[in-house]
């Protein structure tokens, strides 16, 4: 589904991705682990091709990232870090918003998952009255709005409280079971754990491990690590 | 798709009530300033007060010859109003044209005509008691011109009383003409000042309400045009285009959104000047306020993209409009500046649009859109590769 070959990127002089390599299964829910400043965000942002790689290739279901982004953009939706929303409007209006942008949504549609994520109650309040945990919500609504095949959050749950982050990860689960690929970046060993199956992990610009939640734990029981928070950082190092 | 963008941007541009009334407080504003500022001329001025108590056409040609004088402001009333306006300093001087007025002119009888009042607490009434003086002294002239004639030549023609009548008449308009100066030479107003200036100099009054309009259609481009910095700082900058599928849409449907709302804001302008008489229009000035209406959407666009901080934003705003709206020449003529300067006006985009306005030119606005243009497609490539 989403391959990476020799994939680098240099601002500048300095090399914040170095040669990376990876194949992402469909419908996998993958972790991007890492500690500041190792290149998560840029990773995720040059997947969902809003950026581009300095050298090497990123195919996704087939299609060049570089080359066919339009195409690609179709298959991916991008949930910034930033609750990228207009506060000053409604959680609908925004919606609609993005939805005629979308071109491919339908009221229906999203009315539906809004009801499935308990937000529809909210829809008619300004964005900026809304709690952080709804926000949140909105956010990613907002990218699924074409119903996209793969989901690339970075840090969707940043700021909010515990309860409105298990709703969150409960509600990316769900999504998870209908088929659709997440590349999920989060600082949250807990909420990885629960959803992720399998983990990119990085350090300084290099890929450290790549594999599933099983392997950590195996590491992990090597490492004699008491739990999974622990291994992670064991990895990191 | 673009379309869907400016509607947003109109949303998102009027969604607290202070929006509404920020586009309304504007035009209000400028028309009271300019009430105001024709008012404080009128204060100005030496207040003068006349008893018309004769009604006759010499009296009140007296009176509107004085009242058009730029220095004074002429209230006529009742001998009793007079006094007080008098006493109370309210009128610097004034002045009683009696019952026989007129007659007492036409026979020559001057002496002690006119009753005068003078207010203690003034200095300037010297100069109306010239005006006053000059006037009443102009139609006692006539007369005596008049008379003269009739005198002399209507005794050796023997002529019938209409012929007396059209003869005095004749005389009489004949030595009122030499009291009009007939200029030699014609001025031109100077380039940089509007016409509401060259009419308001005739009046005594400058009227601020056409550079005012300049000033504030500029202060609301930059003010409105302030989403791509408040954008960036929201990630709407990323992520919009990424819906849309292109920078360009997202930047230019944006643009179109403030767009529509100055236009708006100079229809208001344009209507309320016509209603105040305020504004001369024509199809060229109305073209030409278009023109510089969209250029300043562009120009502010294409600031927009260097800014990063919305302070930095509020300070780029005070700076340009300030600057421009002094330089321009719009408040003074540029030519009162020194050589730099007025070489500097002319880099300002009021200084071209006053001069559109007097040349009555439409190449002006079409080099306004032709900039326009050029600008928006540098300020879209530019963010867009930023983005």
């Amino acid at each position: 589904m989403i391959t990476a070959e020799n994939l680098t990127k240099k601002f500048g002089r300095k090399e914040v991705l170095k040669e990376m390599d990876f194949f992402i299964e469909k419908g996998e829910t993958v972790g991007v682990v890492g500690p500041n400043g190792a290149g998560k965000s840029t990773l995720l942002k040059i997947l969902a091709t809003i950026m581009n790689g300095t050298s090497g290739t990123v195919h996704i279901d087939g299609l060049d990232a570089k080359k066919e982004k339009k195409k690609t953009r179709e298959k991916i939706g991008y949930v910034p870090q930033e609750i990228a929303v207009y506060h000053e409007l409604t959680a609908r209006e925004n919606l609609r918003f993005f939805g005629k942008l979308a071109r491919k949504s339908s009221e229906e549609s999203w009315m539906r998952r809004c009801e499935e994520w308990r937000l529809a109650e909210h829809l008619d309040k300004k964005v900026k009255h809304l709690s952080g945990g709804n926000q949140r919500k909105l956010n990613i609504l907002i990218a699924m709005l074409h119903d996209p095949d793969i989901l690339i959050l970075d840090e969707p749950t940043v700021g909010i409280d515990i309860s409105a982050k298990h709703e969150i990860v409960n509600d990316l689960r769900q999504l998870g079971s209908e088929g659709k690929t997440i590349l999920y970046s989060s600082h949250d060993a807990q909420e990885l754990e629960t959803l992720c199956s399998s983990f990119l992990i990085l350090k300084e610009g290099e890929l450290l491990f790549y594999g599933s939640k099983q392997k950590v734990r195996q590491f992990g029981s090597v490492t004699q690590s008491k739990n999974f928070a622990e291994t992670l950082g064991e990895i990191v190092g | 798709m673009v379309w869907t963008i400016a509607i947003t941007r109109i949303k998102l541009l009027l969604q607290s009530p202070w929006s509404w009334i920020g586009l309304v407080i504007p035009v209000l504003l400028l028309g009271f300033l300019s009430m105001s500022v024709e008012k404080t001329a009128d204060a100005t001025k030496i207040p003068v007060v006349i008893v018309d108590e004769d009604q006759s056409q010499y009296s009140k040609t007296v009176i509107e010859r004085v009242s058009k004088y730029p220095a004074v402001a002429v209230r006529t009333g009742t001998e009793e109003e007079a006094r007080n306006k008098i006493e109370t300093q309210k009128a610097a001087i004034g002045f009683l044209l009696p019952k026989g007025f007129m007659e007492n002119i036409q026979k020559n009888n001057e002496d002690e005509l006119v009753t005068m009042w003078l207010s203690t607490g003034t200095i300037s009434h010297g100069l109306v008691r010239e005006i006053f003086a000059s006037e009443v002294k102009r139609l006692s002239s006539n007369s005596y011109g008049a008379n003269t004639v009739l005198n002399t030549y209507g005794k050796s023609k023997k002529l019938d009383e209409q012929e007396q009548a059209a003869v005095w008449k004749d005389a009489w308009e004949y030595s009122d003409n030499h009291w009009e100066p007939k200029p030699l030479m014609t001025v031109d107003y100077k380039v940089g000042a509007t016409k509401e200036r060259a009419q308001a100099e005739e009046s005594g009054a400058v009227s601020i309400y056409v550079p005012g309009m300049l000033v504030l259609l500029m202060l609301f481009s930059f003010l409105w045009n302030s989403w791509p910095i408040k954008d960036r700082d929201s990630g709407m900058r990323a992520r919009v285009p990424y819906s849309v599928g292109g920078f360009s849409k997202y930047w230019i449907g944006n643009a179109l959104g403030v767009l529509i709302l100055q236009l708006q804001l100079l229809v208001l302008f344009i209507g309320f000047g016509w209603w105040k008489d305020e504004l001369a229009l024509s199809a060229a000035t109305i073209i030409g306020l278009v023109g510089y209406v969209l250029f300043l959407n562009a120009l502010s666009l294409l600031f927009a993209y260097f800014v990063h901080a919305a302070r930095t934003w509020q300070a780029v705003t005070l700076f340009v409009v300030l600057a421009s709206s002094l330089l321009s020449g719009t408040f003074f003529p540029s030519d009162e500046l020194s050589q730099f300067l007025e070489s500097a006006a002319q880099w300002t985009p009021q200084y071209w649009i006053i001069s559109s306005f007097h040349q009555q030119t439409l190449w002006i606005p079409l080099v306004f859109i032709g900039i326009s243009i050029i600008l928006y497609g540098l300020s879209t490539i530019k963010a867009g590769d930023s983005a």
